[in-house]
């Protein structure tokens, strides 16, 4: 016991010279009471030159929006593998469902969260949100089906095979919505330079490409995430008839 | 706009790939071929089109200091051709393999493809780590992808340890943000000198542990052995092929435009990681019995001799590690798949239960002894050369103690490398099998090939001349600077 | 805000992940994990960053945490489950 003893302490004092070096570093740097770089440059000017108010949807989906189908192709990747490796197997019992209370509850809940995860993804140009935060309260939503209602419900509402079409359909849509800004000559996913409209700044119909990006990024992450679980507690037969419309498959 | 399409066009055919499975399976097969040849050309293309001239593709219409250019000069250009080519053998082996039933593998594949191409091109620092991210994932999951308990145990050890090399890096690259503002690589090299040296230590620091744990450098390279053997042919020889030289090629880049000038100290460590990373990776591939763990480590011990070129910090060394990584390409597929096959075929990967192969697989056997021979350094093959200028060009920068390991370090694998090889020749009677692929070995013997033709090229100076172009391009900072920030 | 406050806040969270990573039940130590990406997620609205905050609330306290528990039940079972793998 004393050797496993031994290496947590020699470990937690490696954590705390690390810790220290960092610390080091960061006192080593004079804060700045104004802002360098290009930060300054976004404050500035985002919403005249992208037409969205929330400069954080901004930067994600105009100025460095090639980081952003790199995150959403991270998701994809492990989506596809997490499928992958769950492919051949089926788990006997999975959820089963709650009793009738909860599922009358939560029946009145679900369209407010849908609605709310709506709201998040298309409002992400003017307000915090956007299509990452929408999109995984979607799976939300779906996560709340498995749990509430069983995974053969969920399963029948919505089949897994549509959820890859929505996930690899809002891939291509970023992909294609970018194509647009390569075809005009402006560059790989340019935002008013490839001709999307502007709008009135802090309107709804505003910031060109950013709404449509960040439904296209909302379908992919929510897709994704629900197969992720999906694949997780995948039935293998079913056991319970007592709920409505759940068909055998 | 080419050099885009390297990434676009993988990307892309990852996204229509579920869609074809879903609505038309019957195109898969063909698609997926069609693919993965029109990637082969495209990012050929873009190698030879960005040795030119610089490429630069500046994304959504932004000038470099506010949004992400894509720049192709001669390195990445070359790493690109690195790239295509491996990526294109390793496609051809899973494809004769595999065929076209497991669609997920092959959108891995494609997603692997276009983000190391991503990181090749890429000159923005944050968009480095992205795509840095998106091909380790997918390497962990092509890793586990057999699910065989021994594959999914090396994933899961690779996941881990790639993570915490993530961890680091995003570290280092969060610092240099706090400390400058900016995320171009070419602002941040104009920058960074005016950083009070504590803090360019530390982000020096995080950034180095960091790549050596990604790279599999010796005191940190455990997930190695087990990923590289493990792994299925293809992927073995993709990942110990290909994966490791863009992780170099990270290094390479930001340890030359952010450190050459304020932190030296940077390549020393670098020459004394490589010199540990090749005596260390030969004297445990002495140990082994397994033929894939045996090539695994020598993968760590030729990693080690990249490292102690890149660490002299002249284009001269440079030119050499490139030489060496594309040498180490050809020869480390061409091992890969023919002990892959072989070990497939004779359903064991020790080397004890391989005695007597040359009696009936004969011409995998030359084939292998071809490869062998270049590995170790026999005189008129690639590898003799590239070691070869790797030691001159570490005795000129004035370390002569990694010079002296790396001869040291070509005799031991000369050793274990003849033991396989006496088993092999040796007679025993295992049953022989009759499944004679001509696939595997036709690869295996076009990559045995271009050793033999690599060998050839430091002796013509107009070849060699564009290796050596390669080292000047590298260092010259101020030229990269200047490109990306012309506009 | 205040100093106070950001201590607060900066204590908890360095409990929380110690506990999610020192204890011995599974379980608890997801919930600490939970509890972790909660705090975590208030220090960003404090900071001023309520992108940043969603995304970590939902993702991190909300689907992080069904997907380990998750994980957790489906390891738990023995002699339950019938798949091909291992």
């Amino acid at each position: 016991m004393s050797k496993s003893c031994f290496l947590r302490i020699v470990t937690f004092l490696l954590c705390l010279a690390l810790g220290w070096q960092f610390w080091k570093g960061i006192l080593a740097l004079e804060p700045t009471q104004i802002i360098i770089g290009p930060a300054a440059h976004y404050i500035e000017s985002a919403a005249e030159e992208t037409g969205a108010t929330n400069i954080v949807a901004a930067i994600l989906f105009d100025y460095r929006a090639l980081d952003t189908l790199g995150e959403a192709s991270v998701i994809y990747t492990s989506v596809c593998g997490i499928a992958m490796l769950f492919a051949k197997s089926k788990f006997k019992i999975s959820s089963t469902g709650l009793s009738f209370i909860v599922k009358r509850g939560v029946s009145f809940i679900i369209p407010f969260l849908l609605l709310y995860a709506a709201g998040i993804v298309l409002m992400g140009h003017i307000s915090p949100g956007g299509g990452f935060q929408g999109g995984a309260v979607f799976a939300t939503a779906t996560i709340l089906f498995c749990i509430v209602y069983g995974s053969g419900f969920e399963a029948v509402m919505i089949k897994p095979k549509t959820k890859e079409l929505i996930e690899s359909s809002g891939a291509l849509m970023f992909v294609l919505i970018g194509f647009v800004g390569l075809w005009t000559g402006a560059g790989f996913l340019a935002n008013i330079a490839a001709g999307y409209p502007k709008g009135e700044v802090g309107r709804f119909l505003s910031g060109g490409s950013i709404p449509l990006l960040n439904i296209a990024v909302g379908m992919k992450v929510s897709a994704g995430l629900s197969t992720i679980f999906y694949s997780m507690i995948k039935l293998l037969e079913f056991e319970v008839t007592k709920h409505p419309g759940v068909k055998n498959k | 706009m080419i050099s885009l399409l390297t990434v676009l066009i993988p990307l892309t055919w990852a996204f229509l790939i579920p869609l074809i499975h879903i609505f038309r399976k019957t195109w898969l097969k063909r698609a997926i071929l069609l693919f993965g040849i029109a990637v082969f050309f495209v990012t050929i293309s873009a190698a030879i089109s960005g040795w030119k001239q610089s490429a630069l593709s500046f994304l959504g219409g932004w000038p470099a200091e506010l949004g992400i250019v894509l720049i192709v000069d001669k390195l990445s250009a070359a790493f690109l051709f690195l790239s295509a080519i491996g990526g294109g053998a390793a496609f051809l082996a899973s494809y004769g393999r595999l065929k076209e039933g497991p669609w997920r593998y092959y959108v891995i594949f494609f997603l692997l493809q276009a983000s190391m191409n991503g990181v090749l091109i890429t000159g923005d620092i944050f968009n480095l780590y992205v795509f840095y991210e998106v091909f380790s994932l997918a390497a962990y999951l092509l890793v586990a992808f057999t699910i065989s308990w021994q594959a999914i145990e090396a994933g899961l050890k690779y996941l881990v340890l790639g993570t915490i090399g993530a961890f680091f890096i995003l570290l280092g690259i969060a610092y240099i943000f706090m400390a400058t503002g900016s995320l171009n690589m070419a602002v941040l090299s104009l920058v960074l000198p005016h950083i009070p040296n504590e803090a360019l230590t530390v982000i020096a620091a995080s950034l180095l542990i960091g790549l050596f744990i990604k790279i599999g450098a010796f005191p940190v390279h455990f997930w190695l052995p087990d990923a590289h053997s493990s792994a299925q042919t293809a992927v073995s020889a993709l990942l110990s092929g290909v994966v490791v030289k863009v992780s170099i090629y990270t290094l390479l880049r930001l340890s030359l435009l952010l450190f050459l000038e304020t932190k030296p100290a940077v390549f020393t460590v670098i020459t004394v990681v490589g010199t540990l990373s090749v005596l260390g990776g030969h004297l445990m591939a002495l140990r082994q019995e397994d033929i894939k763990r045996l090539l695994a480590y020598s993968t760590v011990a030729q990693i080690g001799y990249v490292l102690i070129g890149v660490g002299t910090g002249m284009a001269a060394g440079i030119s050499a590690a490139f030489f060496h990584a594309i040498n180490h390409m050809f020869m480390k597929v061409g091992l890969f798949i023919a002990a892959g096959h072989i070990a497939e075929d004779m359903k064991t990967r020790n080397i004890y239960d391989l005695r007597g192969l040359y009696h009936h697989r004969r011409w995998f056997v030359i084939v292998f002894s071809l490869l062998t021979a270049a590995i170790v350094g026999i005189h008129p093959l690639g590898g003799f050369m590239s070691k070869w200028y790797l030691m001159l060009a570490a005795t000129k920068a004035g370390n002569v103690i990694p010079a002296l390991a790396l001869a040291f370090g070509t005799v031991i694998s000369a050793f274990y490398y003849m033991r396989v090889l006496s088993f092999f020749y040796s007679s025993g009677d295992p049953p022989p099998r009759q499944t004679y692929p001509y696939w595997n070995l036709a690869i295996a013997g076009a990559c045995a090939l271009c050793c033999v033709f690599l060998g050839i090229v430091p002796l013509v100076p107009s070849l060699w001349k564009l290796v050596s172009d390669i080292g000047l391009n590298a260092v010259d900072t101020a030229e990269y600077i200047s490109t990306m920030l012309s506009k | 805000m205040s100093a106070l406050f950001y201590s607060f806040v900066c204590f908890f969270l360095i409990l929380t992940a110690l506990v999610a990573s020192e204890i011995k039940d599974i379980l608890s130590a997801v919930i600490s994990l939970s509890v972790f990406s909660v705090l975590l997620a208030i220090a960003f609205v404090a900071l001023q960053a309520p992108d940043v905050a969603l995304t970590q609330a939902v993702i991190s306290s909300g689907l992080i945490t069904s997907l380990f528990l998750v994980a957790y039940s489906q390891t738990q079972k023995e002699g339950r489950r019938e798949n091909d793998e291992e």
